[in-house]
This record gives C-alpha cells, sequence and structure tokens, in this order.
C-alpha cells in the first residue's frame, strides 16, 4: 500500500481551505449591487435601478424603443459596469449627453433625463439629472439624502395629513395630488423675477398688460408670457381669470412653466371694443 | 290745548335711527360694497373649494395644470383693510396650507398702475411695511365676486 507523506497532505489540507474560502466568499456575495426591477402603476410598467438595496431611480415611461423596465436594465447594468472598474461616489455627475440634461458615469452617459420624467416630477431636466445622481451617489456610499424616489412616500404623507390643522377653516380647500410635492418645487416664489407680457383672450376687448413672475431661475428663464383664461362658476357669479405662465407668446400651442407663479400685474389697457 | 307727547324710548329709537343715517350718508356708505365685504370672506369658505376644482378643472382641460398645491383664499386689500375679492394660491403644499389670504397692495407711476399680491399668513390686515408674505406661494387666479348673482 502507498504511504502517504506528510508534505502530500499538508498541500491538499492548504487546496481544501483555499477551496473553502472561495465557496465561502461566492455564498457570501450579495450579488450584483446595481440591478433592477419592475412595478406596475395604474396599469402602466415602471422601471426601477436599485443600487445597494435602494431605489435611486424611477423610470415611467417607454423611449427609443425600449420599455420602461428595459431602460431601469440597461442603466443598471452600465452602472454595474462602471462599479467593476472602480467608479466613486463622487465620479456619478450630472450633465449633458448628446444636449440633453443626462447622468453620467465618470464622463459616460448613464441616463438621460428627458423632458416627460421632468414634467412627470415637476421639475426641470437638469434639476432632475441632478436629483438622479445624487440619489445613486447616496446609494453608493455617498451622503446625500434621497429625494426623487421618496416621492410617493412624502405624496402619500401630504395627501394623508388632515390638513385643516395649522391652516384653520381655509386649509380645508386645500388640493394636492400625488405627484405634486415640495420636493419638486422647493419654492414658487422666490430666486428669480421678471416681467413678461399678459395676453387675455375671451374677455371684452384685448388687454394688454405685463406680469411680473417668479420662482426658480431655470424656470423663470422659460416663461415668454401669462396666458390669462376666463374660467366662470355659477353663472357669472364668480369670473376667474386664472394666470398661466407659459414658454410661447402663442396663445394656440403653448406649455406651462411649472414652478412659477404671478407676482405681480402692471396693467395697460390699450384697446376697449 | 292738547299736545302730543312722544314716548322715551320710541324717541330714543328715532334719535339713533336718524343719527346713524346721517353718519352713513356722511361717509357716503355703499351698502352693497358694505355687505360684499362682509360677505366674502363667508363665501370663500363656502365655494372656495368649487372654485378650485373649477380652475383647476380648466387647466386640466388645456393640460396647464400647475404641479403644486392650491387654495382658494379672499384678497385683501392692504391700503383699505377690507376683502375685495379671491384668489387661487399655488404652491408647496406646506407653504399653501397656511395661507389665509392675499394682500394686495396697489401702486401708480403716472399713466401705469401695479398690483402686487403677496399670499399672507393671516387675515387681518397689516401695513405695507409690516407685510410678511409665505415663501414658496405665488397667485395662479384672481376672482371676482358678483353677491348679487349668488
Amino acid at each position: 500500500m502507498r504511504q502517504v507523506t506528510k508534505p502530500t497532505i499538508l498541500i491538499a489540507l492548504a487546496v481544501a481551505a483555499i477551496c473553502a474560502g472561495v465557496w465561502i466568499a461566492q455564498a457570501s456575495d450579495p450579488g450584483p449591487a446595481a440591478t433592477y426591477r419592475t412595478r406596475v402603476i395604474d396599469q402602466r410598467e415602471e422601471g426601477e435601478v436599485v443600487v445597494n438595496g435602494q431605489v435611486a431611480i424611477r423610470i415611467r415611461s417607454a423611449a427609443g424603443g425600449y420599455s420602461a423596465a428595459e431602460r431601469a436594465k440597461r442603466v443598471s447594468e452600465r452602472l454595474e459596469e462602471a462599479m467593476a472598474k472602480g467608479l466613486k461616489p463622487s465620479q456619478i455627475t450630472a450633465g449633458t449627453a448628446n444636449g440633453e440634461a443626462a447622468v453620467l458615469a465618470n464622463g459616460l452617459l448613464l441616463m438621460t433625463a428627458d423632458r416627460f420624467h421632468a414634467q412627470t416630477n415637476g421639475t426641470a431636466p437638469e434639476r432632475l439629472a441632478a436629483t438622479w445622481a445624487g440619489n445613486l451617489r447616496r446609494a453608493l456610499g455617498g451622503k446625500e439624502p434621497m429625494t426623487e424616489p421618496a416621492l410617493g412616500a412624502a405624496a402619500a404623507r401630504a395627501n394623508s395629513e388632515p390638513i385643516g390643522g395649522s391652516g384653520g377653516q381655509m386649509a380645508a380647500n386645500v388640493t394636492a395630488s400625488p405627484k405634486h410635492n415640495s420636493p419638486y418645487w422647493s419654492d414658487w416664489s422666490t430666486g428669480a423675477k421678471k416681467y413678461v407680457p399678459i395676453v387675455s383672450v375671451g374677455s371684452p376687448g384685448v388687454a394688454i398688460g405685463a406680469a411680473q413672475v417668479q420662482g426658480p431661475a431655470a424656470q423663470v428663464a422659460k416663461v415668454k408670457a401669462v396666458a390669462e383664461l376666463i374660467v366662470t362658476l355659477k353663472g357669472d357669479a364668480f369670473r376667474m381669470k386664472v394666470y398661466v405662465p407659459v414658454d410661447s407668446i402663442s396663445l394656440t400651442n403653448f406649455h406651462r412653466v411649472q414652478g412659477c407663479s404671478v407676482a405681480a400685474f402692471v396693467d395697460i389697457r390699450v384697446l376697449k371694443l | 290745548m292738547r299736545t302730543f307727547r312722544m314716548k322715551k324710548p320710541l324717541m330714543w329709537t328715532l334719535v339713533a335711527a336718524l343719527l346713524a343715517l346721517s353718519v352713513s350718508t356722511a361717509v357716503a356708505l355703499d351698502l352693497g360694497s358694505v355687505l360684499k365685504v362682509l360677505a366674502i370672506g363667508t363665501i370663500v369658505s363656502e365655494y372656495g373649494g368649487q372654485m378650485d376644482k373649477a380652475i383647476n378643472g380648466a387647466l386640466k382641460e388645456r393640460q396647464a395644470e400647475a404641479m403644486g398645491a392650491t387654495k382658494v383664499v379672499p384678497i385683501l386689500s392692504v391700503g383699505r383693510g377690507v376683502f375685495i375679492g379671491a384668489a387661487q394660491v399655488v404652491g408647496v403644499p406646506e407653504s399653501v396650507r397656511i395661507v389665509q389670504a392675499v394682500a394686495q397692495i396697489e401702486t401708480r407711476f403716472g399713466e401705469v398702475s401695479g398690483t402686487l399680491m403677496v399670499p399672507v399668513s393671516t387675515r387681518k390686515p397689516a401695513s405695507e411695511k409690516q407685510l410678511k408674505g409665505v415663501s414658496g406661494v405665488g397667485v395662479s387666479a384672481v376672482i371676482d365676486i358678483n353677491v348679487g348673482k349668488l
């Protein structure tokens, strides 16, 4: 019978120890740090980019031939690839790619912050990119507070809170929808101001005046005019002049600029029919 | 000769009524305006929700709904210290909740008139210098109320 020597036993033990170490390491590996998942809200599929267990980006629509979930998958794959190359949280930044606001990982595109998502979140694309970048940095170990994914909880809280408390009887009339929450518009009243023309349609005569609009500088810069709409209620008992900051002087094709409001009016009636 | 003697309580009532009439005539008070001022606070409390919904509904039809909390409050004329209408305010929900009125300050630069609208957290009139606006809230609509048509 062949005799087993001491060195052979030692080598065998060393190999076994190495194998055990590798096996333990593989067993304890939690898997990729960046992944994605899908969820269905109001019969609409959404994709979520999850980093270290935290939802950092929520993708609400398809684009470029990819579904929301597929987009989330692509983002998580790009992120995983960048992390494999030693990406640090500070290297995730907001910038531009192909002329659009985007989240970049060490200068490479992770995801564009498109206009749809910005409007859905009640913010500007640049600001949304900054929010997403901040969320990713935090999820990867940075020290910034999560903002955008907290929307659902914050909005639910805003809707579930009794609203009559500090505001008295009038506060009971507050209307706030889930997507309309403060994390997106920290301020509708300060930041920047400018004067724009008011174009009134629907009232006797043509009134031309000016309004001072106020709000975040990036939003105020987009305002080209204030559209005045007339809404009546209970016959003519309530005649409501609604002022909408818009991105175009044309009243046939305009879009509201969110986050801005009117602070003052300057009246110059030049023609009265 | 028989003399007519008026009872004292009746006499004092007539004197008080004449005094009230003369005072009201002297300051040229318009009863309609007085009623309107007194009624606006109540009307806004009663119909504020409907007005808010009507405005938001009209904006939604045009895909121009504001992404912020909204509420209808009375407009308080700072110079006169009375309610003169109503306004819809828009902004951060936490800030919109505390708004109680919109203070209106009118200014004039020659032929051009200006109207400053400041959301405030009180319904009591304050001087322009003491006026402190609620940050995070702006005005989105101005509402004329015709009390006579209600």
